[in-house]
């Protein structure tokens, strides 16, 4: 056979292969892909169904206030922040597991943890983790997704940071807003507000966050975000 | 400029598996045809190097950009050979590109993919020409469904339906065969 023959059946025959196994990741078999069927989280499965929050039916009637301040709360010039207000919200379904977590285990491996000042008289309550199924025919919760640290203060109010390795913190809630970026120094932050919960999400260093945070004020919240990113 | 690096060969993040094959077809083809010692057939070759270059490009995500390609083809063509002649004794002497051989295969996993594209491969077989157009077109060449339409000159919704009927009979085929997957 010709060289050049040869070649080309070389080649139809490398597309074809390439086509081919391009259609069987399609198709989900070997490459483990990550639908999360997400889920509420409990000791055990739980489900919470949807409610809306608020007094309107969730839908686009949301009135996305946003507003800027800079340089007004705290004294550090390099603090940018936007907070997009929200008045509706809505909680959906999810399907994770919790499991318990030692936090001398989380510190022991992410080390930015002792560095977190957190506010005053708020103590750490409860730490676990998330689980989800790596694809819809998994028995088991075996993809660890979230880490979770909860606090709380002397009047109940709560601080609960999420972190994830692999991607943003699962939420059992929707919420709209502009997603206008806020800045403490370099870092870029997403802050929602519902009534007294602030709502925050960034990215430090492959780690993504999701803090809600429950009766503080702006220049608290600035002091948490600062703690965490420094 | 005579190109070394993978990375030479990534355009828009995607590897040109075309211009790797144009330049280094007949490189893997002396390697193959000296290698083996017993009588090997052009459908043999066909194979093997195919097999070499579907691996590069299996690998490439997983490969450092810097990976000097040569011999990393060398190394990848090396393996498929001991894969295909493994109870035959080899003449080949390739030793010098040990230290670049980035060696992955895991036997299971690789023979449960090599089954179940054998399936899909028997399916393409039944298409019709037009048919495998498409699909090459699709899953090779990432074209949208618009894109062939117009370059073959079909409606738009003729490419998908016959992209629908196509994974319908590969699914089909995979179930006969035992494998299900991911809805």
């Amino acid at each position: 056979m010709g060289n050049n023959i040869l070649k080309e059946k070389v080649r139809k025959n490398v597309k074809e292969k390439i086509a081919v196994a391009n259609i069987r990741e399609e198709f989900n078999m070997n490459n483990k892909k990550s639908i999360y069927w997400i889920t509420s989280v409990c000791a055990v499965c739980v489900i919470v169904f949807g409610i809306i929050v608020g007094t309107n039916n969730f839908n686009t009637n949301i009135n996305n206030d946003l507003y800027a301040t800079e340089n007004e709360k705290s004294p550090d010039a390099l603090v940018d922040l936007k907070i997009n207000k929200i008045e509706n919200m809505a909680m959906k379904k999810l399907n994770a597991e919790m499991k318990d977590f030692k936090y001398e285990d989380l510190i022991e491996k992410f080390e930015f943890i002792n560095n977190i000042e957190m506010l005053p008289k708020y103590n750490l309550k409860t730490t676990y983790t998330i689980f989800t199924k790596e694809d819809v025919s998994a028995e088991e919760y075996n993809l660890l997704h979230d880490y979770v640290l909860c606090y709380e203060s002397d009047n109940k109010s709560t601080i609960k940071m999420a972190f994830s390795e692999i991607e943003k913190p699962l939420r059992d809630y929707f919420i709209n807003s502009q997603n206008e970026i806020s800045k403490i120094g370099d870092v870029e932050f997403i802050i929602s507000q519902f009534e007294e919960t602030y709502m925050i999400t960034f990215n430090i260093n492959g780690l993504y966050f999701d803090i809600e945070a429950n009766g503080i004020t702006e220049t608290q919240l600035i002091t948490l975000l600062t703690s965490i990113s420094n | 400029m005579e190109k070394k690096n993978l990375n030479d060969y990534l355009v828009n993040k995607k590897l040109d598996i075309d211009q790797i094959i144009d330049d280094y077809y007949g490189y893997i083809y002396i390697i193959v045809k000296n290698s083996v010692s017993i009588a090997i057939t052009d459908e043999d070759i066909e194979e093997i190097i195919s097999d070499v270059f579907v691996a590069i490009w299996k690998n490439s995500k997983s490969l450092l950009p810097t990976i000097p390609i040569k011999s990393y083809l060398a190394g990848i063509a090396k393996n498929v050979i001991r894969n295909k002649y493994r109870k035959t004794e080899l003449n080949y002497s390739i030793s010098d590109y040990e230290n670049n051989l980035i060696d992955n295969f895991n036997i299971d996993k690789i023979t449960e993919e090599n089954e179940q594209e054998k399936i899909i491969q028997e399916a393409l077989r039944k298409l019709k020409a037009d048919e495998y157009e498409i699909f090459i077109l699709f899953y090779y060449e990432s074209r949208s469904v618009k894109e062939i339409a117009k370059m073959l000159n079909f409606s738009i919704s003729k490419v998908k339906t016959t992209l629908h009927r196509v994974r319908k009979q590969i699914k089909r085929n995979l179930e006969d065969g035992g494998y299900s997957y991911g809805k």
